[in-house]
């Protein structure tokens, strides 16, 4: 930059002259006076992903995250169905427990605003290492199709959940704002056919291995999707899609359940969800900032060493419906359901996540989010949608025998299979967030919830079965409507 | 035609040795051309005929010029000191006339082949000769009108450098050049006196103190100064006794209701708190709303540094880091007050600029005005010693009217009769079933009812010679909190001043420095928010003194026990240096170079510290946390200047030229500390068995710039003032970073002109209009880039997360100003009223654009195409009411009527905004559903379905007028008696808010307390009342409508008030009695601020406009000041 200064001084007055040159000459050098270095705590995006290093630790940082939001939606949706009870006296936790949700719940620290706000948070950074990677051609072939495989995944995980709590959803597929903040909702069954064709390309993209941080070199940890998760949860989503789709629920279920050299069911439950269990089809590990793992969310919000809080952490309990809905005999509930006793009360907790801050010194857990029992129950039912009753029986037979429970033994129609089903579902999988969606997809949850919202002391609402959207998101995108009812 | 020839200096300043080489020559010509002259002077013949009174010389030599055709050489400077003249003659010589006209002027002339050259009279030998013999040494003393000595007044000889300061006792010795010599005594808040030399010398001269001399206080315009007479521009100067006189907050609070067009709202009433500031209205829609502030020529900024990772405790969250200038997109800052360290008895003045003429200097910085702070300097003198102590106390102000236990149950059971439903455990109605219905406890009393205390100490020492000066000084502040616990904030500051100027007045250095510290210990929630639950809750404690948690053996622990609030402090200490250097040299009369150079580093330590027995039942270990936060900013700014200024004609030309260089790095680390074996020891993160990282903040932010301004001043009576500024920051993308701007302001005293003058009651008049741009870059640093920060470990990876939505298009934001302005004078100034009207309009907005989360982010920095547009009236009148030899009454009151419209904004209906706003509507105008009253049959708030439909959705919600303020001001009075003095301030706001329902969920609830008149509700149909029914739980009609209610335009209540905010009553000792006790002066004085509030609002407080969060404080303060 330069600037003309026009003389009007004398030419003798050298002082002015000089000056004028030195400022003239501070400011000539402007656009380098402004110059700054990129900040030393951050990256630029370019550079994130033009090396295999760091793209990988962009996609990493996913599972640090996502990591809260299965106890979020265990606690939620546990106290909304009738799995929990709650002991908190805020009006979230009792709106929750009493099926009373109003959108003005739906802010803050109300889990339904959390799960909503996380969920396209991680969406987005899989979209951008998805974008990002398409365009880099520093990161090694084998490491982009893996991490581009992961994103997949990870993008068909999260709308699964946001489907099935809000109903139909925003679908955001890329990092554009100008897109992504005037989406309207995008259909279910849409939404769904983008869940199958993520997890199809997922299968195609990740490896068949467990990988380290490496994303080639194998690692007996399994805190990284593997086509064994892609298939698992792909059988999960043609389950939830249901008639039509039963074939293929069958057939990618039984792709892992047949790969029994990596996955077999545990005798002792008590090993389920340990790290690396055998039964784990994908796991969250929980690190602390040392790089340490520590204690699942699970086992710190719900193991009780007192009575159960009146704040949110450590205030649910086991509801009567479901203890009472364990046969006896069944090892779940020895196993699974811990006791708290004052001597005078007691109350039971899901213990599913065993090891804690207070028990514990370190954690022998990882949070388990793909097993392989519920890969058993996927293919019983899918079978038993298609008639197959002898092979439905056979897979169920598996989990009540695991549980310590004899062979099934009543009546064997095919609904009262796809009901004893229901219900093997509900006992083995109780407090892992799968009771809630379930009773939508069958469509008994207004019968059932009709009566326990009586029960829990409330009334129930059929609109209650999908989570108010956060009323800011309602504001701030035109296009967005709130569900109705609230 | 004829010529005056107009500034023909010819010789230029050669040196001192070449001019007194010349001076002898001069004189040896001059005596020879005089005798000349008088020859050829009486060969002329021209008959000249004139009639004039009072006339300018200039108009003079026209009219003989017009009738004998004789051209008059001169300059202007040597007409500048040319008196009056006054002439009758008819038909005279030519020669003759003009020597009467030069008779008594200091001035001769030469004819010269039809020419008359002027010239200074030239001092001939003899007159040297007789003027040493004419010396005389003058000598007296000074004193004030109570008789007290006057040290450091200054007294010079009229019209020379010749200039001493009084000693202590205010005597003097000064040498003038004769006996009718005149010396002029002149002193800082002091009518200037003028006397020939004989009548001083031993004499004692009594000083009168000035009253409303509002034109000559002198203002700060940033880079220049200027009086307030002559100023094209607007700018309020307050002065620091006023911010002085409010002990307990910090000095920008402090100018809440002093200055028009400024509207300053508190944010909490806990020490330490930021404030919300809005320097005429809002003019970005989104955020960057806050004006430049500059201490002694500094820049330092408005954002806190209270870390955005850990937060600041019940302060809330920082603005993620100050160097970023992020604040929160409400427009409103948290956290700790970036001027929480700054000592208000440590101010001279603050001055407020606010139209394009004074802020259009500061470019992309001045979009919403400039605040300036300077602080105080020693004065030529005895050396002072200034002590002021202060002790006090606070209270909150006001209280909410909950209900009491019977009127709370009533409610509750009615809310389950209404849901038909009956209490029971598993539904949790613990108030009903299983707590004492007979215990009250009022929580407002428990919880926020505590006096704080206060207590202030401040000292300094000062004085100097006239060529040196200095203030060094030093305050310690101590404030407690209302809450229960063991909360104080205390402050240290010591600040430096340093002024020095070289014998021949050419070279001056100022150097200041301040350095203050404040340790700040909070509770990291506002207990206000608990004051609202169940009335008939436990009590805190057990018998044994245990906390109680409200255990039954069948359901465990079932209250919330607000103490443990008390456990978990949020603790800050900040260090703040701010030093500024200032050399100026003046190379040759009228051309100074100066030289600026500043340097701040603040630095913040956080401590969040949180036991494990925050809840019941054996502490987990993982509840014990310590974050800690360390925040720092260090910022330099060196400035060169040219300033250049020059009499041309009879204008006064001032140029000034410069540049800035400025740099800011922001660096924060937060980590947390884990694994504690005991709650005692989590004070020291050495006995921590873990640590991790909770974020890490780095940000650099350059500026660079180069600024002019050109003024000019014809007699001064017509002003001109230009300003341009080119600025670059390197907060913008490439190809965006430089922006210019500029402002063009004029001034015309028509007081000053002829047909003024005969208007006796008209002391000043002057009307001013000024127009220009500013810009802002009020966004964080590095936004244009698309980043990724580190995120959490996994698979022992530090892993990265994308930081935010990048935008690497945006630009400036431009605010184009527009003011006039009047200024008048009645009665010699004793009334003082000053009008101005301002519009700003705001174009290509720079917002954190609000996003849905589904963008995976809430915001996005971009520019938005609306224009906004403020608007306003303000209004300061000031006048001394009554003026005796002891009693005085003088009042000040301003007013401002702003006016908020969004002018346009292509697509809104379709942007993310469509419902915020509205064109041609306040910018304070959301959607809101209409309010229709209550159903009698079902007793639940109904709302307008404005299309029919028979859904209630957002397209039935309309634009309504938000919270907005009608018009706003203070009203300031000021008595003294003899040594005793009063001052009373009082502010009002015109206004409607948002009323308390805001801060209440819906009547009914377990725990949830609510205001008595919530009673009034509905219960069976056919009842007419102002509450709908009560419901017990969310999900029910009643509940549902009480959230759209909230979301209505019921929401918004007036929330005017008149607020009697700052009294202080002092007396001072006459200086009698202080003379006998040797001491300067002794004061004593009682101070009450925020005392008395008048308003119709329901809730807490009108300004805060919340129930949950702690007003701002009544508080009493006694004191007394010595000055030795």
């Amino acid at each position: 930059m330069t600037i003309k200064i026009k003389l009007i001084m004398k030419p003798n007055h050298i002082t002015y002259i000089v000056s004028l040159l030195i400022l003239a000459a501070g400011f000539s050098a402007c656009k380098k006076q402004i110059a700054i270095d990129p900040p030393n705590t951050k990256i630029v995006t370019t550079n994130v992903f033009n090396n295999d290093g760091t793209a990988t630790a962009a996609l990493l940082s996913i599972y640090t995250q996502i990591r809260s939001l299965p106890y979020v939606l265990h606690q939620a949706t546990g106290l909304s169905s009738d799995e929990l009870n709650t002991n908190a006296i805020d009006q979230i936790s009792k709106d929750l427990y009493l099926n009373s949700l109003s959108a003005n719940d739906a802010t803050n620290l109300f889990p339904s605003f959390q799960f909503w706000t996380s969920s396209y948070q991680y969406i987005y950074a899989a979209n951008a290492v998805l974008e990002n990677l398409q365009q880099s051609s520093g990161v090694s072939p084998k490491v982009k199709q893996q991490l581009i495989g992961e994103a997949q995944f990870i993008r068909a995980y999260l709308f699964f959940y946001l489907v099935n709590l809000y109903g139909d959803v925003p679908m955001a597929t890329t990092t554009d704002y100008k897109v992504n903040s005037v989406l309207q909702r995008t259909p279910k069954v849409q939404v769904y056919q983008q869940m199958v064709q993520d997890l199809t390309n997922a299968q195609s993209n990740l490896s068949s291995k467990y990988v380290d941080a490496t994303d080639t070199a194998s690692t007996s940890d399994r805190i990284r999707p593997t086509v064994w998760a892609a298939h698992a949860l792909l059988a999960r989503v043609y389950l939830f899609m249901g008639n039509g789709n039963y074939d293929k629920a069958e057939l990618e279920a039984k792709k892992v359940i047949d790969n029994a050299a990596l996955f077999s069911l545990p005798t002792d439950l008590n090993t389920v969800f340990k790290q690396n269990s055998s039964e784990a089809i994908w796991q969250i590990a929980q690190y602390d900032g040392s790089g340490n793992v520590t204690f699942t969310s699970d086992a710190t919000g719900f193991v009780l060493s007192a009575p159960p809080s009146v704040n949110t952490a450590k205030s649910s309990t086991i509801s009567t419906q479901l203890i009472n809905a364990f046969e006896s005999g069944d090892q779940r509930r020895v196993n699974w359901i811990g006791t708290y006793t004052n001597g005078i009360s007691s109350w039971n907790y899901p213990a599913k996540y065993k090891d804690n801050a207070i028990t514990a010194s370190s954690s022998s857990e990882y949070t388990t989010i793909l097993r392989l029992a519920e890969q058993y129950l996927i293919r019983a039912e899918a079978r038993a949608q298609q008639g197959n009753t002898t092979g439905a029986l056979a897979d169920l037979n598996v989990i009540r025998n695991r549980a310590g429970l004899p062979n099934y033994a009543g009546a064997m129609d095919q609904t009262s299979i796809i009901s004893a089903i229901s219900h093997e579902r509900q006992v083995e999988l109780f407090a892992e967030g799968d009771r809630w969606i379930n009773l939508k997809r069958t469509g008994s949850i207004d019968a059932v919830m009709g009566i326990v919202t009586a029960q829990k002391g409330g009334n129930w609402n059929s609109y209650q079965q999908l989570y108010p959207v956060p009323p800011s998101e309602v504001l701030n995108d035109p296009n967005l409507t709130q569900n109705p009812g609230y | 035609m004829y010529n005056i020839y107009l500034n023909k200096r010819v010789l230029l300043p050669l040196g001192s040795r070449i001019r007194k080489l010349l001076l002898i020559m001069k004189i040896t010509t001059l005596i020879l051309i005089t005798v000349i002259l008088h020859v050829s002077a009486n060969t002329m013949a021209q008959k000249v005929t004139l009639n004039k009174k009072n006339a300018q010389l200039v108009d003079v030599f026209n009219d003989i010029n017009a009738q004998t055709g004789y051209d008059f050489a001169f300059t202007t400077t040597t007409l500048k000191d040319a008196k009056p003249v006054t002439i009758n003659v008819r038909n005279e010589e030519l020669s003759e006339v003009l020597t009467q006209i030069f008779q008594g002027q200091n001035l001769e002339f030469t004819i010269e082949n039809k020419s008359v050259v002027i010239k200074p009279k030239e001092e001939t030998l003899i007159d040297k000769a007789r003027a040493y013999f004419a010396q005389i040494t003058v000598t007296g003393k000074v004193q004030d009108e109570l008789g007290q000595p006057l040290p450091g007044v200054t007294v010079r000889v009229k019209g020379t450098s010749n200039a001493f300061a009084t000693d202590s006792k205010g005597s003097f010795s000064i040498v003038a050049p004769d006996d009718k010599a005149i010396i002029q005594f002149t002193f800082i808040g002091y009518e200037s006196i003028e006397l020939p030399a004989r009548d001083v010398n031993g004499t004692t001269i009594t000083m009168k103190a000035s009253q409303t001399n509002l034109k000559e206080v002198v203002v700060n315009k940033g880079y220049y100064t200027t009086t307030q007479e002559l100023n094209t521009g607007n700018v309020t100067h307050i002065s620091g006794e006023d911010i002085a006189k409010q002990p307990g907050i910090d000095p920008i609070a402090a100018l809440e209701g002093r200055v028009p067009g400024l509207y300053i709202s508190q944010t909490s009433g806990i020490p330490g708190a930021n404030e919300t500031v809005l320097l005429r209205g809002r003019n970005s829609l989104r955020n960057g709303n806050d004006p430049l502030y500059i201490i002694d020529g500094v820049p330092v900024t408005s954002s806190s540094l209270t870390s955005g990772d850990i937060g600041g405790g019940a302060l809330g969250y920082g603005g993620g880091g100050a160097g970023s200038n992020i604040i929160g997109s409400n427009g409103s800052a948290t956290g700790m007050s970036p001027f929480s360290t700054l000592d208000p008895s440590n101010i001279e003045s603050i001055e407020i600029l606010k139209d394009a003429d004074a802020t259009a200097i500061y470019g992309s910085r001045g979009a919403n005005g400039v605040i300036l702070i300077t602080t105080k300097r020693g004065k030529p003198g005895k050396t002072l010693v200034d002590i002021n102590v202060l002790q006090g106390a606070s209270r909150i102000a006001s209280e909410l009217d909950l209900m009491n236990t019977q009127q709370y149950l009533a409610m509750r059971y009615q809310a389950l009769k209404n849901d038909g439903l009956t209490p029971s455990l598993d539904r949790g109605d613990y108030d009903l079933l299983l707590w004492d219905t007979n215990r009250y406890t009022d929580w407002q009393k428990v919880l926020i009812g505590r006096t704080a205390q206060y207590t202030n100490a401040v000292g300094s020492i000062s004085g100097g010679t006239a060529n040196t000066q200095f203030i060094i000084g030093g305050s310690y502040n101590r404030q407690t909190t209302v809450f229960p616990g063991n909360y104080v904030d205390k402050k240290g500051n010591a600040h430096f001043n340093l002024t020095h100027s070289s014998t021949d007045q050419k070279f001056h250095a100022n150097f200041s420095a301040q350095y203050g510290y404040d340790s700040n210990i909070i509770p990291q929630a506002d207990f206000t928010s608990f004051v609202t639950i169940a009335p008939n809750s436990p009590a805190l404690y057990n018998p044994d003194g245990t906390l109680n948690w409200g255990v039954y053996p069948s359901v465990g622990p079932t209250f919330n026990n607000p103490i443990t609030g008390t456990f978990q402090t949020a603790k800050s200490t900040t260090g703040n240096l701010n030093s500024h250097l200032m050399l100026s040299y003046q190379i040759f009369p009228g051309l100074v170079l100066k030289s600026s150079l500043g340097y701040t580093r603040s630095e913040m330590n956080q401590t969040n510290q949180q036991p494990a027995t925050v809840g019941y039942g054996p502490p987990d270990p993982n509840n014990r946390l310590n974050q800690l936060a360390t925040n720092s900013l260090n910022s330099w700014i060196f400035e060169p200047q040219i300033n250049y200024t020059k009499q041309i004609s009879k204008g006064n030309l001032d140029v000034l030229l410069g540049m800035t260089q400025e740099e800011n790095q922001y660096n924060s680390v937060a980590y947390t500390a884990v694994g504690f074996s005991s709650d005692a020891l989590i004070s020291n993160p050495a006995f921590a068995s873990n640590f991790y990282l909770s974020g890490a903040n780095y940000s650099q932010y350059r500026y660079a710039a180069i600024y002019g301004r050109v003024n000019y001043n014809w007699e001064e009576k017509y002003l001109f003032n230009l300003t341009a500024r080119r600025d670059g920051s390197s907060r913008f993308g490439p190809g965006n970073e430089f922006g210019n701007f500029g402002a063009i302001g004029a001034g015309w005293i028509f007081s000053k002109e002829k047909f003024a003058g005969n208007i006796s009651w008209l002391s000043f008049g002057k009307i001013r209009a000024s127009y220009g741009t500013s810009g802002n870059d009020q966004i964080g640093d590095y936004q244009f880039l698309s980043t990724y920060s580190s995120g959490g470990i996994y698979q022992g990876v530090s892993t990265l997360q994308p930081t935010a939505i990048s935008n690497p298009y945006y630009g400036w934001e431009v605010n184009k100003k527009l003011e006039g302005g009047l200024d008048l004078g009645f009665l010699k100034d004793r009334i003082y009223l000053t009008i101005d009207y301002f519009r700003n309009r705001s174009g290509n907005q720079l917002v954190g654009l609000t996003l849905p989360n589904v963008t995976g982010f809430n915001t996005v920095v971009a520019n938005l195409p609306a224009v906004v547009q403020n608007t306003g009236l303000e209004l300061q009148l000031n006048t001394t009411n009554i003026k005796t030899k002891s009693f005085s009454w003088s009042s000040s009151i301003n007013l401002t009527v702003p006016r908020n419209v969004l002018v346009s904004y292509p697509g809104l209906s379709s942007s993310i905004y469509a419902d915020f706003y509205s064109i041609g509507k306040p910018i304070y105008t959301p959607a809101v559903y209409h309010y229709t009253g209550i159903n009698p049959q079902t007793g639940v708030y109904t709302f307008q379905d404005v299309n029919g439909d028979g859904v209630l959705n957002n397209s039935d919600r309309q634009h309504v007028n938000g919270a907005l303020q009608k018009y706003f001001g203070g009203f300031d009075n000021s008595f003294s008696y003899k040594g005793l003095q009063l001052s009373v301030l009082f502010q009002f706001v015109k206004q409607t808010g948002i009323n308390y329902l805001n801060s209440f969920p819906f009547p009914g609830l377990f725990n949830q307390n609510q205001l008595v008149n919530v009673q009034k509700a509905w219960q069976n149909p056919g009842d007419i009342v102002t509450n709908q029914r009560y419901t017990s739980n969310g999900g029910t009609a009643a509940a549902n409508a009480y959230g759209l209610f909230e979301g209505s335009d019921a929401r918004y209540t007036d929330a005017s008030f008149i607020r009697l905010k700052n009294i202080q009553l002092s007396y001072r000792l006459p200086a009698s009695w202080t003379q006998k006790m040797h001491i300067q002066n002794f004061r004593v004085f009682l101070q009450g601020q925020n005392l008395l509030t008048i308003t119709k609002y329901e809730g807490l407080d009108p300004e805060t406009q919340s129930a949950s969060t702690l007003p701002p404080l009544r508080t009493i303060t006694a004191g007394l000041e010595l000055g030795l």
